[in-house]
């Protein structure tokens, strides 16, 4: 099979949840540059691809994301602090289907929050995580336990909060 | 408690059907490592569009550039080239907070203007995500819409009394393209805004008709414009009383958000978005309409 039909099948196997990762993190408008750079990166290292790409590609889309937010959107930065100091806004695009987690997950670390991203978004194993991250499998398997804990921990707080006892009304009429 | 919070996280997800993704063929470049990726960028458009579009407006928008330290380019015509798209319509995102007032929280504020027709749309957004209102103002007609508890919300509208320029705009693109119209914007030096090179804009935005002790009018109001030094847009609008002591800043409005939606795109009308409000017009209510034209 010629490199240009391996980048191809890669391609139509792939691109999609590459752009679907993206849109997770990034605005809409980013998703197809960033893709696009993403397999740039593919078609220039296709002899170091692995036999599952998929999470080498998300990890190589993890850098173009962070490399394109650190070298190109200095101003989006700068927004994004002046709006996080009137609310805590999330640094993923769209906003998760239940408000509730979306909260829970921005109080979690960033390498938490990523980690499970991975696998209950991604849909990769702990195994193909550890190769997203650029860590080993035993550091995944020791992180997820971590950081389901803290998810968890973040959830039961709001729940917490939302059911206050009651306040006692002593001394109004 | 037992929470199985994979399987909630996993029902959280935002993308849950595979994009759309274009055809490989459209990654031919590919082929030819040497040649650098095809990049779509709008920042790095819009900043490019905005420069060439002030060296064609102004005219002299390149002025000499003093020494190392001055901008090279006519800042204050660049600012105004960006904010502004020949067709389609522009999105910007901004808080605006009442310095004068701290207790006041800050509102957010979603503004939309589509250049080709002179309409523009102000949704304002309360501490809670709450949508607290909308203004819609375009050449011939002001429509303001806010919502109504368990209603299709309330609608006022008035027709033939607005031009453009009549509605002063609180803060957004809007507030920066109507005080560079009135062309008393001066280049008052570089600074830096947290921790980010703007320029320093200024320029008196209000005047009373006749001061205490004489006939000639005295500046109200100066408006301090700081403009990003990388893509020109202006990044803070402050305006300032000049007629109180100490010039206290009033009202503080800060861009956090900005895009382009496309050449096909359009602002629709708030009568026609929301034809089951209760139109009130003159402080009269009337009988909810389902059209205006």
């Amino acid at each position: 099979m010629g490199r240009r039909a391996i980048f191809e099948r890669v391609y139509s196997e792939h691109a999609a949840a590459v752009k679907a990762y993206v849109l997770r993190r990034a605005p809409a408008s980013r998703a197809d540059d960033v893709v696009s750079e993403v397999f740039t990166v593919c078609w220039r290292r296709l002899e170091d691809l692995p036999e599952d790409p998929l999470p080498w590609l998300l990890r190589v889309a993890a850098n173009v994301l962070h490399t394109d937010r650190r070298g190109e959107a200095r101003r989006e930065r700068l927004h994004r602090r002046a709006a996080d100091a009137a609310s805590s806004a999330p640094d993923w695009a769209p906003a998760p289907r239940d408000a509730g987690i979306g909260q829970a997950l921005a109080r979690l670390r960033r390498t938490d929050r990523e980690l499970l991203l991975l696998i209950a978004w991604e849909g990769l194993s702990p195994a193909q995580a550890a190769v997203a991250l650029g860590v080993r499998a035993g550091t995944v398997r020791v992180r997820l336990h971590r950081a389901r804990a803290r998810l968890r921990l973040e959830l039961e707080r709001q729940e917490c909060e939302e059911s206050p006892s009651e306040l006692s009304m002593e001394g109004s009429t | 408690m037992s929470i199985d919070v994979m399987r909630r996280l996993a029902a959280a997800n935002p993308i849950t059907d595979l994009p759309e993704v274009a055809p490989v063929q459209s990654l031919g470049a590919l082929s030819e490592p040497a040649r650098p990726a095809h990049r779509t960028d709008g920042w790095r458009w819009a900043t490019a569009v905005a420069v060439l579009l002030a060296v064609a407006a102004g005219g002299l928008t390149f002025a000499l550039s003093d020494g190392g330290s001055g901008p090279g380019v006519d800042v204050a015509a660049a600012a105004y080239a960006a904010t502004r798209h020949g067709a389609g319509v522009v999105e910007a995102s901004y808080l605006t907070r009442l310095p004068a007032s701290p207790q006041a929280e800050p509102l957010r504020h979603i503004e939309w203007l589509q250049p080709s027709t002179g309409a523009r749309r102000v949704r304002t957004i309360g501490t809670h995500g709450q949508v607290l209102s909308e203004l819609q103002t375009a050449l011939g007609s002001i429509e303001a819409w806010e919502p109504g508890r368990g209603s299709a919300g309330r609608m006022l509208i008035v027709r033939a009394a607005a031009r453009e320029g009549e509605q002063a705009p609180v803060g957004g693109l809007a507030l920066y393209q109507r005080i560079y119209r009135a062309r008393t914007l001066r280049l008052r030096g570089r600074e830096t805004f947290r921790g980010h090179a703007v320029w320093k804009l200024s320029g008196i935005s209000g005047w009373i008709a006749r001061s205490a002790h004489g006939s000639h009018p005295q500046p109200a109001f100066e408006e301090v414009v700081l403009v990003d030094a990388t893509n020109y847009l202006p990044l803070v609008e402050r305006q300032v009383s000049l007629q109180q002591p100490g010039h206290p800043v009033l009202l503080e409005s800060t861009l956090t958000g900005y895009r382009w939606l496309g050449a096909s795109t359009s602002i629709t009308r708030l009568s026609a978005q929301h034809p089951r409000a209760a139109l009130v017009a003159n402080g009269t209510r009337r009988r909810p309409r389902t059209a205006q034209r």
